[in-house]
Formats: C-alpha cells, structure tokens, sequence
C-alpha cells in the first residue's frame, strides 16, 4: 500500500472541502466548505496558503478557468485531487477511525459520543 | 454564493490588486469580487487574505539556501563585515538586500522577458534602499555607517556580481510547476527551448567570468608586488579558471535537441540531457568548486595573514569561504534532486494531440 505525505488537521479539512466541491472546486465555494467543515470562521487567505502548499506536495492540481463576468471579468482556479492526495486523505482518515476506535475502547462514552454532532451543512 | 458586486471603489481595488502577487492575483482578486457585497466587507476579506498570500508566495519563491549563500557573500565580501567596527554594521544594509530582493522575487512571474532590464531594475532598487539606509543611520546612527571601503569598493563591486548572479540563475524560471500527465510536443519543446536559453546565458556569464578572473589575476601575479604567497594563490587560481572555462565549453555547453524530431524523440533526448545536467550539478563540487577554490584560498587566507594580527581574519575567512562553497554544493545537490524529480515525471508523460482535452 502507497503512503503519502502525513496531513495537518487543516490540510484534511481542505482536502475533504476540495473532494466535497467537486467541479465545482474554486477559492469561494472551498473556503465556504472548509467553515462548515471546520464549525469556525477560517481567514481565505489560510486557505489560499494550504491550496498552494498541497499543490507544492503534489497532492492537488489546479487550473485556470476562463475568465466569468460576475467576477469582474477575472478566471477562477479550479483544483482536483491527485491520487497521492486522495491516499494522504485516506491515511488520514484510517488514522482518526483508529483514535476514535481507541476512545470507544476505552469506555468513555462521553468522549466518543461527540462524534455525533452533527457537521454544518 | 455567486454574485455580481465587487468591490465598490477602485481606490480599494486598485491597491489590493498592487499588493497581491501577480502569480495569483486572478484568483484572489476574482474571488473577494465574488464574495464581497460592500466595499467594507471587501476590505475586511482583503486584510484577512493579503498577509498569508504574500507569505505563501514569499515561501514558494524564496530558496532559503541560495538566500543565505547571497547574505554570506554580501555581508563578508561586499560590506567587508569582518572589517566593521560592529558585525551590525554590514548586517544591516545586507538583510534589507535579502528583503527587497524576497520582495521582487515573490511579485515576478516565471518568464525570461525582459530579463535584463527586470535584473537592472532589481539592482537599482537595491542600491537605493541601502544609500537610502546609509542616509537615514548618518542621521540617526552614525555608528553604524558602512566604512568608506565598503561603501565605495566593495558595495558596487557587490551590485555588479549581484546582477550577474541573478541573471544566471533567474527565480521560479526552470522546472516551474509539475508537468502535466499529457503535454503536446510544442509544450516540451517550450520547456526545452526555455531552459536552454537559461543554461545558454549562465554558460556565457560563467565563461565570462572565468575570462575577466584569470585576466585580474595572472596581472597581479606578473605584473604586482604582492608577497609570494599570494602571487602563488593568483597562478593557482588562474588555472584554475582556465580549466573551468575549457569544463564549461567541454561538458557543460547546452547540447541543442533538434526540433524536427516526433514527441517520443524528444522527451527521449530530453531525458538524456536532464540527466546529464543532474550528473553535472552532483559532481559541481570537483569541476568547479575545487578548481577554482584552492587558488582563492590561498590568494584570500594568504592576503589576510599578511596584515597584523592576521591570524583571527584568515580563520574568519577559511570559515565563511567554508560556508559558501558548502552552500554551493547543496544549492546544486538540490538542483539536481530536483532535475531527478523532473526526470520522473518526465517518464510518465504522454503525447497530447490537437483538439484532445486532459
């Protein structure tokens, strides 16, 4: 199995919002989803900075898009996920299962519980 | 949310556009447009946004080697830091060249255009920010002005090789970005063509280079009465120079790929050459460094011991040429790591078609 470079928990949360989005993966519709994602007011600009450093890991892609009039006529850039970011994702998620899984072994019931709030839509 | 307000005030606009980056000023600019009702709101996203672009384009333009192999050779042979009445002294005008220089590289975008004039504005600009500082420590500081010498020698003669070196090596220009799984062959030809100018114009700036040292100091050997030893570090340094200059023609001269070849030729040839550019930046250290180094050891330790209580500058300067030359070898054995990277990537590419979409 390929392991990937290991995720901050903001890394994750902008991978997770890039998969979330979709095609329709760019700057305002990513930092809307990271917020959610992430229960908190985020700064864009933190989220501008993570794009480009999982870009400089090789974990997402991005391209220009045709400039769009109801941005003032500029483009917007589009990111993907590489494979390594989906492996680094899914790393990270069999990583936090397996915290989780400890927790709930442990018998605190009001510590594992709280993986039942609900996420912010 | 897609709407159709942007900022409200060009004031605002224009300024926020002059301090984001150009390499994605698109994206940010188009973005607070989008997000943004009121020309409050858009200054409130701006000043939540501006700082961590600028540092995130800082860190991708910024080699933190290459920047403290500059601020080594300005700080000791520019502003003759160990000649200064306090190490602050030639600390200062150095870090606000690093500075201007972060600064320049981080609003520039990776292209060869007007390389030049853009290296001669560079340079100015760093001239002025330290006459400017020298004006203002006159004013205020005037223990902490640069000596005469350093002022008048060693900071044009700074300037000058600071061209020359940024000219050589142009930041973000080579290797920039991943290669795309499909590329066309006008694409890789586009990469080839561009790195070939850059490895073209450094070939000719080192050659140069070897020229103009060999000259100097074959005239001082000859023709000046230095001690002995010194005129020994000159001859030594001479040859030295002249075998780089014969490596650089031999070995390291650009090797053109003919551009009537099919697309699996030339990403085959151009394999070939990128390896041959990651042996030479791994073996830098004996072509170049070696050569060239012995004979400016002896030539620098060997002026230095001459003067009273020489011994303390001639072990200052075994230690910062020791730094220098180390941080040489590691800028070219990042180089060539990254050459390896390149080369990988290069194995997976496939041929784009017209009119075929990635």
């Amino acid at each position: 199995m390929k392991h990937a470079p290991q995720l901050g928990q903001f890394e994750q949360t902008v991978l997770t919002a890039i998969l979330r989005c979709g095609e329709r993966a760019y700057g305002v519709p990513i930092h809307e989803a990271v917020e959610a994602l992430s229960a908190r007011s985020v700064s864009p600009g933190a989220v501008y900075a993570t794009l480009d450093r999982l870009e400089d890991k090789a974990l997402i892609n991005s391209w220009l898009s045709d400039p769009t009039p109801e941005r003032g006529g500029r483009a917007r850039r589009y990111y993907r996920l590489e494979r390594d970011g989906e492996v680094a994702l899914r790393d990270s998620l069999i990583a936090a299962r397996r915290l989780w899984e400890a927790v709930r072994a442990a018998g605190r019931k009001d510590l594992w519980s709280a993986m039942s709030i609900p996420v912010r839509p | 949310m897609v709407g159709d307000v942007n900022s409200g005030s060009p004031l605002i606009e224009r300024w926020v556009r002059r301090l984001t980056p150009p390499a994605c000023r698109e994206e940010v600019l188009g973005d607070l447009a989008e997000r943004c009702a009121s020309p409050r709101e858009y200054l409130h996203d701006a000043v939540r946004t501006l700082p961590f672009v600028i540092a995130s384009r800082l860190r991708r333009t910024t080699n933190p080697v290459y920047v403290l192999m500059v601020g080594l050779f300005l700080w000791w042979a520019s502003f003759y830091g160990s000649f200064q009445a306090h190490w602050l002294v030639a600390t200062i005008p150095t870090v606000l060249i690093l500075a201007v220089l972060a600064l320049r590289d981080a609003w520039r975008l990776p292209t060869l255009e007007r390389q030049a004039r853009t290296v001669a504005l560079d340079v100015t600009l760093v001239a002025t920010t330290v006459l400017l500082s020298q004006g203002i420590l006159w004013w205020r500081a005037p223990a902490l002005l640069l000596n005469r010498p350093a002022l008048l020698v060693g900071f044009p003669l700074g300037l000058g090789i600071l061209y020359f070196l940024r000219l050589q090596s142009p930041t973000g220009v080579l290797l920039a970005g991943r290669l795309a799984p499909q590329l066309s062959l006008g694409q890789i030809r586009g990469e080839i063509a561009l790195r070939d100018t850059v490895i073209r114009r450094a070939v000719t700036i080192e050659l140069g280079a070897c020229v103009a040292v060999s000259a100097i100091f074959a005239a001082i050997m000859l023709w000046s009465p230095a001690p002995p030893i010194i005129r020994l570090g000159c001859g030594l340094t001479v040859l030295g120079a002249v075998f780089v200059a014969a490596f650089l023609w031999r070995f390291v001269r650009v090797r053109p790929i003919p551009t009537d070849l099919d697309f699996g030729e030339t990403v085959r040839r151009y394999h070939i050459e990128l390896e041959r550019r990651r042996r030479l930046s791994r073996n830098y250290a004996w072509w170049y460094l070696a050569p060239l180094g012995v004979g400016t050891v002896v030539t620098i330790i060997g002026s230095q011991l001459q003067r009273p209580g020489g011994v303390r500058g001639a072990a200052l300067s075994a230690l910062v040429i020791g730094a220098l030359f180390g941080l040489l070898t590691l800028l070219q054995l990042v180089e060539a790591a990254k050459t390896q990277k390149r080369m990988d990537q290069l194995a997976l590419v496939t041929e784009k078609r017209a009119g075929e979409s990635v």
